[in-house]
């Protein structure tokens, strides 16, 4: 992005937020349909499945109405839902995760694609559920690192900033989720689906 | 593994992604993948995944998913809003309840008494000095408060009687006394209490077995 573009969209975010500190609660509609896709597609992406994304995603939008009058502006408004998306997304996995062990279930490659009926008559492509599963497939931070970097094309300096995690443990996550990945589709056959 | 993959192995998913800036570093690595089988077939293999997984939609969201998050978002807030506003009115409607019932209790008696008119009527437990001791307290009324004791001392010899402003000693269903109250003047009040003066005195000239008579009397009566 131009500087100049980003100077555009820092000023027309603060005074979004401006107007919202003012009382109005117009701008954070705004801010809303501004962000939904980044949001979305972030959380999405961390926890695979459409209808959890689905409750994060307003979650984390339900958070920042309730926190943007103490947002001090010290990052960009961007960075700030990065970061609730990706711990929101992460406390989800973790629970996802107890809820596994305690109670001795595995959410298995089929559960979690049984989870996804409603959407299996739109997304039934073999590509699509091989993908999600790769990317289930990585660790939460290499998992976190390589959506940010990846599909989201942020600098190791912004995802530091998002993360609070140095920037060469970044690139070292970054490179084995690559490698990670690689593994994945090389052991499951992917030139047969691809 | 050879060093020189291991140098540059790392950089690779930046450097198919277009993430390298440093033009200086950008010669070294595409020198490296010339030279070096290795690191040429790991680039190879990274650069054919990336872009299977860049050319695959595999996070769509539903059709017009975007078109209602935010109606759904504002009405979860105002539930949780609503939600807040009927636990707050609910606290409130609790401690107010709370506070008028500690209310009516502390106020119970007065109330009561000021409606009713009811004397009270202490009985203090008999002591070993005493055949009896009794106090009475005012009626809310007259809102006088008087003390009366009529003591007996402990050789049952001798009776006293302090003023007291009272007009009727009634006994009720109990066998206690109760007393109706005047606000006597000073000339009243020993006109009044005349008998108990007189009592006194009488009293004391009464032959023992008599005197015992009236203070067992003084004990039927609970006084």
């Amino acid at each position: 992005m131009k500087d100049e573009n980003r100077k555009f969209v820092i000023d027309d975010d603060e005074k979004l937020i401006a107007d919202f500190k003012a009382g109005d609660k117009k701008s954070f509609n705004k801010i809303v349909l501004k962000y939904q896709k980044m949001v979305y597609n972030i959380t999405r992406k961390m926890v695979i499945n459409h209808d959890d994304a689905d409750e994060i995603t307003q979650n984390v939008f339900i958070k920042l109405y309730k926190t943007l009058n103490k947002f001090k502006g010290e990052s960009k408004l961007s960075t700030y839902l990065y970061r609730i998306s990706i711990n929101m997304s992460l406390n989800y996995l973790k629970k996802r995760k107890l809820i596994q062990n305690k109670f001795n279930t595995s959410i298995d490659e089929k559960e979690i694609f049984d989870r996804t009926d409603a959407l299996k008559k739109i997304e039934t492509n073999e590509k699509e559920n091989f993908i999600r599963k790769a990317i289930e497939n990585l660790p939460p931070q290499q998992r976190t690192v390589f959506i940010l970097r990846f599909y989201e094309n942020l600098s190791y300096e912004e995802i530091s900033e998002i993360l609070g995690t140095s920037i060469g443990g970044l690139k070292a996550n970054f490179y084995h989720a690559t490698k990670n990945l690689k593994s994945f589709f090389e052991n499951n056959n992917y030139k047969n689906i691809f | 593994m050879s060093d020189s993959k291991n140098k540059y192995i790392e950089l690779i998913p930046d450097y198919i992604n277009g993430n390298i800036q440093d033009k200086n570093l950008i010669k070294e690595i595409e020198k490296e993948l010339e030279h070096n089988k290795e690191l040429s077939e790991e680039y190879a293999k990274i650069k054919d995944i990336f872009a299977k997984i860049r050319d695959t939609e595999a996070f769509s969201p539903p059709e017009n998913y975007f078109n209602n998050i935010l109606p759904r978002i504002n009405s979860k807030l105002e539930k949780q809003h609503f939600s807040k506003f009927k636990k707050f009115i609910f606290n409130w409607k609790l401690a107010i309840s709370f506070g008028l019932i500690i209310l009516v209790i502390l106020l119970y008696k007065p109330i009561a008494n000021y409606f009713e008119g009811e004397v009270t009527v202490k009985q203090i437990p008999k002591d070993s000095n005493f055949i009896a001791k009794s106090e009475y307290i005012t009626d809310s009324t007259a809102n006088t408060k008087i003390n009366t004791n009529i003591e007996v001392n402990e050789n049952k010899t001798n009776i006293s009687v302090q003023k007291t402003f009272i007009k009727q000693i009634n006994l009720n269903e109990n066998g206690n006394e109760t007393v109706i109250i005047e606000n006597f003047n000073e000339e009243e009040i020993n006109e009044e209490f005349q008998d108990y003066f007189d009592f006194e005195s009488e009293f004391e000239n009464l032959p023992k077995d008599e005197q015992q008579k009236i203070l067992e009397n003084f004990e039927n009566l609970k006084i």
